[in-house]
């Protein structure tokens, strides 16, 4: 009893559109690319499966984001966390763009970002990054749109602290006690 | 008390540009392919429906 579409492509179509930023996403949740992809495939192999559950013309980006969080957060339930050694991943897909200028504070940034709670990055990212208003955050998380703000702010100030403190340490006079605050902050 | 994030602040930027990096590659192959996979099963499954 398969529900018959008045316009087959258009659901493949948007899909493909949002695979962009869903990849992006799952990075951001993962931080280890293959396991973003195999993410990202799981993602569409469910979304495909679910299709007729999803009303066109709503948002399909949104539909997929939540789709894959779910699946992400399932999985890590069952595997347990994975994603600890990030350091050297990010390490190693810097070094393949090392004449890429300013590669270095966005690997500063990543570090910071990699060092908020998984709550706190998501939700920075959903409204900092993908485009999405806090509620439709607050959707894709299954929470409230007060609890999406709070976590975003507090994602951002956590990201202004870790950041000044890291150009901070560059110079000046406290630059040992100040990087050391930094590295520890930073770990 | 701001509405939402300024997005000119460096922190948006920054999560931008960390964003955009991974947006901006191409789409890999095994993800078109395994869309026309589905879209193919899909279309024969139909037609077998409809016989």
């Amino acid at each position: 009893m398969t529900q018959v579409n008045e316009r087959p492509d258009s659901f493949k179509r948007e899909l493909l559109q949002a695979l962009p930023s869903l990849r992006a996403f799952a990075m951001s949740l993962i931080g280890n690319p293959h396991n973003a992809d195999d993410l990202v495939q799981d993602t569409i192999m469910k979304a495909w499966a679910k299709q007729s559950s999803f009303e066109m013309g709503t948002n399909m980006k949104a539909w997929l984001f939540t789709i894959l969080r779910n699946n992400f957060y399932s999985k890590m339930r069952t595997r347990g966390r994975e994603i600890q050694d990030t350091d050297g991943l990010f390490t190693e897909r810097l070094s393949v763009h090392p004449e890429q200028h300013g590669a270095l504070d966005l690997k500063d940034f990543r570090k910071a970002l990699d060092t908020l709670p998984d709550d706190q990055r998501e939700a920075i990212v959903l409204v900092g990054a993908s485009g999405f208003s806090y509620e439709e955050a607050a959707d894709i998380c299954e929470c409230a749109v007060g609890t999406i703000k709070s976590r975003v702010s507090r994602a951002r100030n956590s990201l202004q602290v870790l950041l000044k403190i890291e150009s901070e340490s560059d110079y000046g006079p406290d630059a040992v006690s100040i990087s050391q605050i930094s590295s520890s902050a930073v770990k | 008390m701001n509405s939402g994030m300024d997005p000119h602040s460096e922190i948006s930027r920054n999560l931008r540009a960390v964003y955009q990096e991974v947006e901006s590659e191409e789409i890999p192959a095994h993800f078109l392919d395994l869309l026309e996979q589905l879209d193919a099963a899909e279309r024969s499954q139909s037609k077998k429906d409809t016989e």
